[in-house]
């Protein structure tokens, strides 16, 4: 664990660059404490490239670190307030964040986004489904469709 | 030349193309996953681990491409352990593909001739088996069977087997038991003998 004040450098896709408190990433990302950790980070002059998450995304996943690391004291129920408010975006967002959590190991992040997802599919309907997730062609024949409806009609 | 080989691959790919429709695991991934298309396997599985069993199930009705990772044996492993705590899966595994062939018990290597298991299947059968097995030996005549509740009464109890000492029931009794003793050690169902 570094000292709460130093700070790392995230470049975003864009080559956009982030300066974020050392402990903040370091108690979030399994990746970057391990970056830390085996000293492959050099304070003076590398800075964090992640080709993979854009500046948008990445400045929603350093919020979402900061606010966690500081207010981890806060009850529950604001914290979750907060979460809800925070993933309060358009599939498209919710899809780079997943991206980023999963690239990054944000722990409590991904569960964050998985219990999302599951509260927009479960208990849904298969046509639903179909529309929540955008699947325009299911891929099954009509026989196989045909059959499943038969096969499971408390889904349809 | 160029016209040539580009005709080849033409040929190549139509073909290739072609069997993909026709393999069951290739098919797989010609499906439009719309928003989900481009997750990783790894994170839908893991948001059908979130799903639990009931919804996850039902997500292999909703595309052919998440068909394919509903049947993935880890989702219903995982499944299993989960909601069916088992001391281990070592058991479990011994229970399905040895066990559950019945009596006289295959020999050892009995691994080498075990079809593909499917864990969803099995998570299905294990989660209709009712709440306890019920034997009634009394009288010189004997009985088992299923109850749906977790004590044997006389009113629930459905009897599969009578029989008396004119029938002998013993083989029929080992294969029900082969069948289904596994199911009951990992659970806390109890086996009620009277």
């Amino acid at each position: 664990m570094g000292s709460p004040l130093k700070k790392i450098m995230l470049c975003s896709s864009e080559k956009e660059i982030f300066s974020v408190e050392e402990q903040v990433m370091v108690q979030h990302s399994v990746i970057i404490n391990n970056m830390i950790e085996d000293g492959s980070y050099n304070y003076e002059e590398s800075k964090i490239p992640l080709d993979c998450v854009d500046s948008k995304t990445l400045k929603k996943v350093i919020d979402y670190c900061t606010y966690h690391t500081h207010h981890h004291n806060d009850n529950q129920e604001d914290l979750e307030a907060w979460d809800a408010q925070f993933l309060n975006v358009d599939s498209n967002g919710l899809y780079d964040l997943l991206m980023a959590a999963n690239y990054l190991e944000i722990r409590n992040l991904l569960d964050l986004i998985y219990r999302t997802i599951k509260n927009m599919i479960k208990g849904k309907k298969i046509d639903e489904i179909r529309r929540i997730l955008n699947i325009k062609d299911h891929g099954f024949t009509p026989e196989e469709e045909e059959q499943n409806r038969k096969e499971y009609p408390h889904f349809y | 030349m160029s016209m040539v080989l580009r005709r080849v691959w033409e040929l190549v790919s139509s073909t290739s193309r072609g069997n993909v429709d026709g393999s069951g695991a290739e098919a797989c991934s010609r499906s439009d996953l719309g928003e989900l298309e481009q997750l990783p396997g790894d994170i839908l599985l893991q948001i059908l681990r979130e799903l639990g069993p009931k919804d996850a199930a039902k997500m292999s009705c909703v595309c052919k491409a998440l068909r394919c990772l509903v049947f993935d044996n880890r989702l219903w492993v995982h499944f299993l352990q989960t909601h069916h705590p088992d001391p281990s899966s070592d058991s479990l595994f011994f229970a399905e593909a040895t066990l559950s062939y019945g009596y006289p018990l295959p020999l050892p290597p009995f691994h080498a001739r075990t079809p593909q298991l499917s864990f969803k299947h099995i998570y299905g059968q294990r989660a209709r088996v009712p709440g306890s097995v019920i034997i009634d030996g009394g009288s010189g005549y004997c009985k088992f069977g299923w109850s749906k509740y977790a004590c044997p009464s006389g009113r629930s109890a459905t009897f599969l087997e009578f029989g008396n000492i004119e029938s002998p029931m013993y083989t029929r009794l080992r294969h029900f038991f082969a069948t289904i003793y596994n199911r009951y050690t990992h659970s806390d169902n109890q086996l009620h003998m009277s």
